[in-house]
Parts: C-alpha cells; sequence; structure tokens
C-alpha cells in the first residue's frame, strides 16, 4: 500500500511543516481509516444519543414504536462507545506520528490528555476535571499555534483561530467552575460571559470558513444549494416548536440560541455549504468539520474535547503532528 | 515483539485497529459502561465560624462566597413547558449545624402577588436527591424508586412573612365593598387552608415550601417548615438565601453533614410573564460538596476575576513565542 504525505491540502510543498513521502509508518493506514471512520460515527451518535434518545418522552408508548426507539438508541449507545473509543484512537495515532516527525511537544500534549482522559474515566471526575481542561487547553495551542504562524492563507488561520477561541473560551468557562475546587474562595467569575461570546465566535467560524472555501474553489453551486436544507430544517422546527429546538441545540451543540434564529440559520449554511464545497478536493477538511460539529462547544466531556483536538488537527492538515496520511 | 509487528502490514493493522475497538465497543455497551468522563461544576459550601446574615441577602458575606454561574434552560419535558429566565449564580456555605445556599438571578420587574387569577409570583427551587451521595436521578422531581427535596421560595410568601398576608379582596381592590362574612373563621368556608393548601395559608413561618417528589405530578409539601429563606429584590436581581439544618431526619427530606456531598438542581420563575408550575427555567444538576475548610477571611477572595483570561493569554503568547523561535526540521526527500 503506497502512503503519501497530505500536508497543506493540496500544497505539499508548504513551509514550516516538517514533510517526507519516505517516512510513512505502518500506522498511517489504520490512523488514515480511523479519522475517515470517526466522523461517521460521531455522527450517528449525535443523531441517536444526543437527540433522539432525548425526545424520547415524546415517543408513543405502544409498539412498534417502543422496540424502534430502543433498537435506535442502543445503536446510539453503541455509537458512542465506538465513537469514544475510535477518538482515543485516533489521538494515540496521531501521537505517535507527531513523535515520528519529531514534534515532541504535539506528542507530549496529545498523550498527555489521553492520558488524563484514561485517569478521569477510571477514578471519575470530581478533583480531577481541571487537570483534564488545562491539559486540553496546553494541546488546542500545541496544535493550532504551528499552523497560525505560518505564512500565506490568511483565511484558514482565521478560521482556525476562531475554532482554537472558542475552545478556549470554553475551557475557560469549565475551568471558572472548577476554580472551586482547588481554591474554593477564587471566584473568577465571567462564566456566562465567556460561553456567550465563545457562541458568538461560532457564528463568525463559520462564515470564516465559507469564506476560506470560496476562496480556494470559487462558488460553486451544488454545495450551495445542498446547503440550504439543514438551514430551512433549523428555521422550520424553530418555528415548529422553538422552545424544543432551542433545547436540542443547547443539549447537542451546546449553543444556546440567544442570538435570532435567522443569525444561526445563515452560519448552519455557510457551515454545510463549506463541509460540502470542501468535500471534493479536501475530504478530510468535512470530516474535521463534522467533528466539531459532533463536539458542539460546551466541551463538557473528555469524549468531545478529544474530538475537537483531532478536529483541529485534520482542519490544520496536521500541521503540527508532521502532516496527515492519504492512500 | 518487533518481528510480530512487522509481520502485520498496514492493512492488518487497520483491521487490527478496527476490530479492537468494535469489540472494545460492543463491551462496554453490555456492560453499561463509558469511556468518557463529564466535567461538572462543583458548588462548593465551606464552613463560616462567623454568624451567617441569612435575613439579610444582599450582606456582603455571600458575595466572597464562592460561586458557579449556571445556564438554564426553558423546561421542555411535560406542558405546560417554558422558562425565560438565562442563567442562576448560586452559592453555598455552611456552618457544622445548618447549610445555607444564596441564588441569584437577574428579573426585569419583581412579581410579589398571587391574590388574583392572573398573577403570578417569582420563584426559585432547590432539588436534590432525598438519600444524599447517590447517582443523580431523573432531573424532573425524581422517579418512583428516587425522591427528590424540593425547597421553593416564593415572592408572594416572602411579601406574606415581611408584611403579613394580603390575598384577600380588601387588600386587592382597596375601593371593593363587602357586606360582612358571618362565619368568617369557621373552616367550612375557609376549604382550602382547612386542608393545608399551602396557597391558603395566611400566617407564614417561612417564605420556602419544603416539598417532596418522586416523579411527575407527585408533588407533595412537608407540614413540618424546616427551610427558611428571605429573598430581597435590587437594581433588577433577585438573590435568595435558603437556611436549613444540615439534617433533620425525616422520609423525603435529604440529610447532609460536613464534608458529605450530593446533587443539586435549581429551576426559576418570571412571575411577571405568567411563569407558573411546569413553565420554568430549569438547570442540570451540579454537584454539591460541603467542605471543613474554612472560609477564607473577608478580603481574601480573588482579586481580579478576569485574571485568568489573561493568564490564557500569556500561555499564549509564550507558545507563540517558543514556536516562532523554532525551526522546522526538514527532512530531504
Amino acid at each position: 500500500m503506497i502512503v503519501e504525505e497530505r500536508v497543506h491540502g493540496v500544497r505539499l510543498d508548504a513551509p514550516g511543516i516538517a514533510t517526507s513521502r519516505s517516512r510513512t509508518s505502518a500506522w498511517d493506514g489504520p490512523l488514515e481509516t480511523v479519522l475517515r471512520v470517526l466522523p461517521l460515527v460521531g455522527l450517528a451518535e449525535l443523531l441517536l444519543m444526543r437527540t433522539f434518545y432525548r425526545v424520547g418522552i415524546h415517543i408513543p408508548k405502544e409498539e412498534p414504536f417502543r422496540t424502534i426507539y430502543a433498537v435506535l438508541t442502543a445503536i446510539g449507545s453503541f455509537a458512542l462507545n465506538l465513537s469514544t473509543i475510535l477518538a482515543g484512537a485516533a489521538l494515540v495515532l496521531l501521537g505517535v506520528r507527531a513523535w515520528l516527525r519529531g514534534s515532541r511537544s504535539a506528542t507530549a500534549s496529545i498523550l498527555a490528555f489521553v492520558a488524563a482522559s484514561v485517569v478521569l474515566a477510571v477514578a471519575g471526575p470530581s478533583e480531577l476535571g481541571p487537570m483534564a481542561r488545562l491539559v486540553f487547553a496546553w494541546a488546542v495551542l500545541v496544535i493550532v499555534v504551528p499552523f497560525l504562524v505560518m505564512p500565506g492563507r490568511v483565511g484558514e488561520r482565521v478560521a482556525v483561530g476562531l475554532v482554537a477561541a472558542v475552545a478556549l473560551l470554553s475551557s475557560y468557562a469549565g475551568l471558572a467552575a472548577d476554580g472551586a475546587v482547588f481554591a474554593p474562595s477564587a471566584s473568577p467569575g465571567g462564566v456566562v460571559g465567556a460561553q456567550l461570546i465563545a457562541e458568538a465566535l461560532v457564528i463568525v467560524t463559520a462564515l470564516a470558513m465559507f469564506v476560506t472555501w470560496v476562496r480556494g474553489d470559487g462558488l460553486r453551486p451544488g454545495p450551495l444549494l445542498l446547503a440550504i436544507a439543514p438551514a430551512l430544517a433549523l428555521l422550520g422546527l424553530w418555528r415548529a416548536n422553538g422552545a424544543i429546538t432551542g433545547i436540542l441545540v443547547l443539549w447537542t451543540a451546546g449553543l444556546r440560541l440567544y442570538l435570532p434564529v435567522w443569525i444561526y440559520a445563515v452560519a448552519l449554511w455557510a457551515f454545510a455549504a463549506t463541509a460540502i464545497g470542501w468535500r471534493r478536493r479536501m475530504p478530510w477538511r468535512t470530516g474535521g468539520m463534522v467533528l466539531l460539529l459532533v463536539a458542539g462547544i460546551l466541551l463538557g466531556s473528555t469524549y468531545v474535547q478529544g474530538l475537537l483536538l483531532i478536529a483541529l488537527m485534520v482542519l490544520t492538515d496536521g500541521a503540527a503532528v508532521g502532516g496527515l496520511p492519504r492512500r | 515483539m518487533r518481528g510480530i509487528v512487522t509481520r502485520f502490514g498496514s492493512r492488518g493493522r487497520t483491521i487490527a485497529v478496527l476490530g479492537c475497538s468494535l469489540a472494545l465497543a460492543g463491551l462496554l455497551t453490555a456492560s453499561g459502561g463509558r469511556f468518557a468522563a463529564s466535567q461538572e461544576a462543583v458548588l462548593t459550601a465551606m464552613k463560616a465560624d462567623q454568624e451567617i446574615p441569612v435575613r439579610e441577602p444582599w450582606d456582603p458575606f455571600w458575595s466572597r462566597l464562592p460561586r458557579v454561574d449556571l445556564p438554564l434552560s426553558a423546561q421542555q419535558t411535560l406542558p405546560p413547558m417554558g422558562g425565560s429566565r438565562w442563567t442562576l449564580t448560586a452559592r453555598a456555605v455552611q456552618d457544622d449545624t445548618s447549610v445555607y445556599i444564596a441564588v441569584e438571578w437577574t428579573d426585569p420587574a419583581p412579581s410579589r402577588s398571587v391574590a388574583t387569577t392572573q398573577a403570578f409570583t417569582d420563584a426559585v427551587a432547590v432539588q436534590f436527591p432525598a438519600v444524599a451521595s447517590t447517582s443523580v436521578p431523573a432531573l424532573c422531581m425524581g422517579d418512583p424508586t428516587a425522591t427528590m427535596n424540593i425547597w421553593q421560595w416564593r415572592a408572594a410568601w416572602q411579601a406574606d412573612v415581611n408584611r403579613g398576608s394580603r390575598a384577600n379582596a380588601d387588600a386587592q381592590y382597596p375601593n371593593t365593598d363587602v357586606d360582612g362574612y358571618p362565619f368568617a373563621d369557621d373552616p367550612v368556608f375557609r376549604p382550602g387552608e382547612y386542608v393545608g393548601n399551602p396557597f391558603s395559608q395566611r400566617d407564614r413561618s417561612s417564605a420556602v415550601d419544603n416539598l417532596v417528589a418522586s416523579g411527575f405530578g407527585s408533588l407533595t409539601a412537608d407540614p413540618v417548615a424546616s427551610v427558611q429563606g428571605w429573598g430581597q429584590f435590587r437594581n433588577g436581581r433577585w438573590r435568595v438565601v435558603f437556611a436549613r439544618p444540615l439534617a433533620i431526619g425525616r422520609e423525603g427530606n435529604v440529610d447532609l453533614a460536613p464534608d458529605d456531598w450530593t446533587d443539586v438542581a435549581f429551576a426559576v420563575w418570571d412571575g411577571g410573564v405568567g411563569e407558573r408550575n411546569g413553565m420554568k427555567s430549569v438547570g442540570n444538576f451540579v454537584r454539591l460538596n460541603l467542605t471543613s475548610e474554612p472560609l477564607t477571611p473577608a478580603g481574601a477572595s480573588f482579586p481580579f476575576w478576569p485574571a485568568p483570561f489573561f493568564a490564557f493569554l500569556g500561555l499564549w503568547v509564550a507558545v507563540g513565542w517558543v514556536l516562532l523561535a523554532w525551526k522546522p526540521q526538514r527532512r530531504p526527500a
């Protein structure tokens, strides 16, 4: 099997990243497969476990609805577990890849996050929660900064920087709430403010990604038209039952929808158009955007934090880990 | 080992990774386990050695307690649905005998009356699993196997406590004229009060109803007023303090102890927009830690709250500087 490097999308000679076609690893194949499968499994988990499972009270309590509901939520539960494990596997493989490419800081931060996640999963959250958040914030910086300091590609750097800003603001909100564990008298506050700013930045991020895609590929009608569907679905659901739609969006994506809903619809259209548009030329970025969607912005568990780290590595074309594998 | 690893090609490793992932996911699903940890908010009740100003919700004492800002959302599980408040700030403290919980939220205007059928009161509720230190039960008033203890403070009850009940026609409609009731105090003509309906009480000792529930439609008032509460509206914000002995030994009531923990959830009603019953803003469960660690003396609280923002900014700059100084190694093709 021939494996070649996919660094910087179509620009294999882009500066700033250690690239090598000769230093392929036998673990590139598994990594590439996991990165392809993970967005699909994560999306299944998002739809079946975090969305469908939560509307169970509105499902009729007689057959065959009960059986269908039980089967679909069981699949969703399995998808959640599979997605969690695949996310862990992807992080370990990316960490190994970074090690083989000489990026020790990326390896250290990624594997430290995996270790913190395993410790938390085994020992329970409680006092260890802030540790994982801090390691997560560190990993975000280590993954993103090499991409941000590269020359050129302003649009992509702005978009990735915004994603990182959202992640850090959300982490701040979590850390400020966790602060009571380490220093109960320290009440830094600003939790809600950080969350609201992060949510506003989500809108800007979607538009920045859209601009980046259009500048690279031009306006293609296919993705623009296809992306209307989810945006219209959001508006339709909001109009049909704004309260239930709002709480589902809060529980699944972490968005409060405190801005006028048409803004979110426009952002969703731009986000979906970009994801669909990138699929032809840079499909890994489509996967990264799906992972962003699945991760949401509340980042309330190590699972979604891990997804966001993977999404960042994919959207930066693996800048911190020596590129991404491609068959 | 190296021989075994190299014997498998990339395809073999891919199959191995996916196979192991599927098997592990199946094992976790069958066992009900999860390989991810949530990171919930924690509300810490430290030990205070001073007298707690329970009747003064806006005393500076409360502002220097550890606080947690909790997002709320509209209750959408059962009709009547609704809820319009976004955020609630919670604080807690204990003094080895009682636990005190202070909550604060914004409200455009106070609503303190239930004297007419179209008037609804502002309110806030704190909810605990009746048995502390157990797993989290259903958020919506528990279930038949997990009883919940709910403390509900109402602005209308607070007004009754402060100035006496005015839920009568004379107070509500000052210009009305009533000929007279011949048996004004006969329980026959006061059925609500006679059967113990909390809404019909005229003499209140507490602004808080102590309630017990085991699922939807099972909410019951505990006749023993073990929970006290005081609330004041100031500058567009309500602040309410709940106070109760740590343990009271009554079925359905949560019993706590120093160095104990339980789960706690909050709900807010805005009477001004007609919120009542299930029309409320609810927050998810957070963890309430009671600790024997003494409360830091006044003035020793966090000096400058945006400092963590600047710490993050410093981290950004430091890492950026390190990476700017770092020269990437370009390997020969």
